[in-house]
């Protein structure tokens, strides 16, 4: 599906609009989406799901300042013809006008590479089959799981500026049967475009490589005096949640982390996950510093919650939705990627500390989003222990229960970081490992 | 060898979502969708191929869905056209008695009004969803199903300026014109707003083990939350849930019976599954006793016994797995003054303001809106929220009192990455001792 395919309706969608004498101006938001995903366990168990979503998001400003807005899959593009004048109870505002769109000083970060990417063949299926050529070796069962999605995005405005992005996003993990060890791979637009054209062995054979040398678990009495270590996968997606929650209730100015703290939206970081040059309202993106020095500073806008002045960070998303960002969901304020820094030293060298730490690398749950207090409650599936700087080999079976401003206030974040990604997220985030000392989250077994 | 089952459902869905805060409209937005999800069963393998630009995929879509097999064999599907021995056609007035549009603006503007001197003491925000849905499900065993359905939702939160820890939230909806309604509407604020106003400078509870009243919306969430999602059967097959192995134990008070049943008038109400499979209640604990677990299709062939009907996908694209419907709680005999007579010092713990489980360990935490201290038998002081935490387990082995009252309202519920709605009838229960936080 090619960004041709979205303009060639779009020229559509103009010549009914363009009938309606109330319309005074309109925005257009397109967006086409095709995910591919496949599953196999022990080559006899096998999912392969294939979606494929095109719709619009449609913005119209009436000549009486009434605006209407509404989606549409493109299944449904013949409701355009039925549009009706808006008649809102609402108070409308003379002056009202959407912000026309501005050329970009670049057509788009990525390009259309949609011709280069052939979901005909299966790319899923491919990077199985060399998963499994290193799996056939051990005498256990795996279960390997395969996503690709490619997405196109237009905007267009009644002021005849339009704008087109493309993204592709690959994801992998492995899991044994029974015991849920993953390991997620994400490789953003540029490389996964480089790498199409390689074969995955090397990324693979790494992937599946450390993946089994965490098996084998165990239950363990859990050490009360132990330091936690969390993996900067838990901790992005922990800043993630709390981020749409208690972050923007909090009071500009107020200090909720550790005073060396600092936490941007950055959209036009290289190779990063969520870069964007523009939003899905079409206005272009800039960087934003949200905390400085544990200090809370800015909110991230879009249109509507700028009065209609500046946004930026308007985008189609929902969150806990098996594709966060679509045209089916209205506008918010949301993060391309989020960067934490502040931190000191190397996440590899915390597990050196005297005593015991547990590292935690994967979890799964429903942390409290939207608490008051920043709580949150998560089910270990990956961990291992310490003890004086040497590995004890893993453990699971527990759950971690914390507040997510007491280990951002005590915590101590590293340096380096890498990315945390997960599909339920709309954007990703940047940042470190983070130990926390003793007692300031609860483990239970 | 051909296909063992195919089941084909499009959905046609037309809906409302707005948001207002403090009397703006921040959201206003109406959506039309519709698409077809294709699911294919053969042995162990089974593919989905889902698409809402059907016109363009129509062509290749059989080519998709044999592919999606892997297999070389012939396939009788679609040279065999489906029979249709069974046909249903269910029809509901629904809540929306004219345009969702209009009649959300409606009710908005009437709440607005009523809200307008109260803006010096307390903040507002009002969601109010709609959905208008036609499903036809068809089936390579001769099902096919017409479901017409509508549902409502408005969740109002109320946030005290002079107590802003307190943010009280209500849900009022359902699928039928009763569960929503104007006046329903206006009496829930009117009840709201009586409620934030007993709050003066709440102080928090005390930390530690104490007996507790549950209201019916906590009772639901640690019923939903600690229960339902354990017995989920996708989440037994794969260990993941502290109940795998279960059937037939004791998981909690003999007091406690728990239903799951989708022919209840509620937000999870379906006559037949995503899968086509007739719905039935399913009792998931008898007594006390864990009894059953919830299936779909293919996660009942893997245990070797029958679906439940409890095959539910949130939009076409998305494949049917096991989730909750409607949750039943049988109530009992205890009125709530009753229940409080013996308690000397306690809580009753409000609404659930957010429930999260661990399902792997059983762990729980709640947080609630607030609570109400209960003194020598009698409810005493409003207090500002707390957290009750806990294994599941212990907590419902606690339980030692239902109330002979129950209530009715929706929720939804998130499972992985996809949200549902499902109806909730529950009592108050009194539970021996709880920790909180």
């Amino acid at each position: 599906m090619a960004v041709e395919y979205l303009k060639e309706k779009l020229e559509e969608i103009r010549s009914i609009l363009d009938n309606f004498v109330w319309i005074k101006e309109y925005q257009v938001f397109m967006q086409s989406l095709t995910n591919q995903y496949a599953k196999t366990y022990e080559k006899i168990n096998e999912t392969i799901q294939e979606n494929n979503s095109i719709g619009l998001a449609l913005r119209v400003l009436s000549t009486n300042n009434q605006l209407l807005e509404k989606s549409l899959a493109i299944s449904e593009l013949e409701q355009l013809n039925t549009l009706t004048e808006p008649k809102s109870t609402m108070s409308s505002r003379e002056d009202f006008e959407l912000p026309p769109l501005k050329e970009p000083h670049r057509s788009s970060i990525a390009g259309d590479f949609s011709n280069s990417v052939n979901l005909q063949d299966r790319p899923t299926l491919g990077i199985i089959s060399e998963a499994e050529k290193f799996t056939d070796t051990y005498e256990m069962p795996f279960e390997h799981q395969a996503r690709v999605s490619l997405e196109q995005k237009l905007v267009h405005n009644s002021n005849d500026i339009t704008l087109t992005e493309s993204t592709f996003r690959v994801n992998y993990q492995i899991s044994t049967t029974f015991e849920v060890y993953e390991t997620h791979f994400n490789l953003n637009r540029e490389t996964a475009a480089r790498n199409l054209q390689l074969n995955y062995d090397e990324i693979i054979r790494d992937l599946v490589n450390a993946t089994i040398s965490r098996i084998k678990s165990r239950t363990i009495n859990l050490p009360e005096d132990a330091c936690i270590i969390l993996h900067p996968q838990i901790l992005g997606i922990l800043i993630s949640i709390y981020y749409s929650s208690k972050f923007v209730n909090t009071e500009i100015g107020e200090t909720i982390w550790s005073k060396n703290l600092n936490l941007y939206d950055d959209p036009h970081r290289t190779n990063g996950y969520y870069s964007t040059l523009f939003d899905d309202e079409g206005t272009l993106t800039r960087g934003k510093q949200l905390i400085a020095d544990g200090k809370k500073l800015n909110n991230l806008t879009d249109l509507r919650s700028s009065d209609w002045q500046s946004g930026g960070n308007g985008f189609r998303m929902e969150w806990f939705q098996a594709r966060p960002r679509s045209y089916q969901f209205p506008v918010r304020p949301a993060i391309s990627n989020l960067v934490l820094t502040g931190g000191t030293g190397k996440g590899q060298y915390f597990t050196d500390r005297p005593g015991t730490c547990i590292v935690i690398r994967d979890a799964q749950g429903i942390p409290s989003m939207g608490s008051h207090r920043g709580q949150f409650i998560l089910q270990v599936h990956e961990a291992e222990i310490w003890r004086n700087g040497i590995h004890e080999g893993p453990v699971k079976g527990f759950s971690l229960q914390g507040n997510l401003d007491e280990i951002l206030t005590k915590g101590h974040l590293s340096a380096d970081e890498s990315v945390a990604i997960n599909r339920l997220i709309p954007g990703s985030v940047y940042t470190g490992w983070l130990v926390i000392p003793p007692s300031t989250v609860v483990l239970r077994s | 060898m051909g296909i063992d089952f195919v089941s084909c459902v499009q959905i046609s869905k037309e809906s409302f979502r707005g948001i207002c805060v403090n009397g703006e409209m921040i959201e206003r937005e109406t959506k039309s969708d519709w698409g077809t999800g294709f699911y294919l069963l053969h042995g162990t393998k089974d593919g989905f191929y889902s698409t809402n630009d059907f016109s363009r995929s129509n062509p290749q879509l059989v080519d998709i869905a044999q592919s999606l097999l892997k297999t070389n064999h012939q396939s009788n599907y679609p040279a065999k056209p489906i029979p249709r021995s069974v046909t249903n056609d269910i029809r509901s007035s629904g809540p929306w008695q004219q345009d969702m549009l209009e009649q959300s603006d409606e009710i908005i503007a009437g709440i607005n009004d009523h809200l307008a001197t109260y803006t010096d003491m307390l903040r507002y925000v009002v969601k109010i969803r709609g959905d208008d849905i036609r499903k036809s499900t068809q089936t390579s065993q001769g099902s096919s199903i017409l479901h017409n359905s509508q549902s409502a939702t408005l969740e109002l939160y109320l946030n005290s300026k002079d107590n802003p820890e307190i943010e009280l939230t209500t849900t009022i909806g359902g699928v039928q014109e009763e569960d929503f309604n104007y006046d329903l509407i206006m009496d829930r604020l009117e009840e709201q707003l009586s409620l934030l106003q007993q709050f003066d400078n709440p102080r928090q509870a005390k930390n530690g083990n104490f007996p507790v009243v549950l209201t019916p919306d906590s009772t639901y969430s640690l019923i939903h939350e600690g229960i339902g999602h354990a017995v989920e059967a996708d989440q037994i097959i794969t260990g993941m849930s502290f109940l795998t192995g279960k059937l037939g134990y004791k998981v909690a008070s003999s007091e406690l019976t728990v239903t799951d049943d989708a022919h209840l008038r509620n937000s999870g109400w379906a006559e037949y599954d995503d899968e086509g499979t007739k719905t039935k209640g399913t009792l998931i604990i008898e007594e006390g006793i864990l009894v059953d677990y919830l299936h779909t299709r293919k996660t009942a062939e893997a245990m070797d016994t029958l679906p439940t009907g409890n095959a539910r996908a949130s939009s076409f694209d998305q494949v049917p797995e096991p989730r909750q419907s409607n949750i039943f709680i049988e109530p009992k005999d205890y009125d709530l003054e009753e229940m409080l007579e013996d308690i000397d010092f306690g809580y009753l713990l409000g609404p659930t303001y957010l429930a999260s489980t661990s399902i792997y360990t059983g762990q729980i935490q709640i947080e609630t809106q607030y609570c109400q201290k209960i003194e020598n038998g009698e409810l005493t002081d409003y207090m500002q929220p707390a957290t009750m935490n806990g294994h599941a387990l212990n907590i419902l082995s606690n339980v030692s009192k239902i109330g002979n009252t129950i209530s009715k309202f929706p929720t939804d519920c998130l499972k992985a990455h996809s949200r549902l709605e499902i109806g909730a009838y529950a009592p108050h229960i009194f539970v021996k001792s709880v920790n909180l936080q």
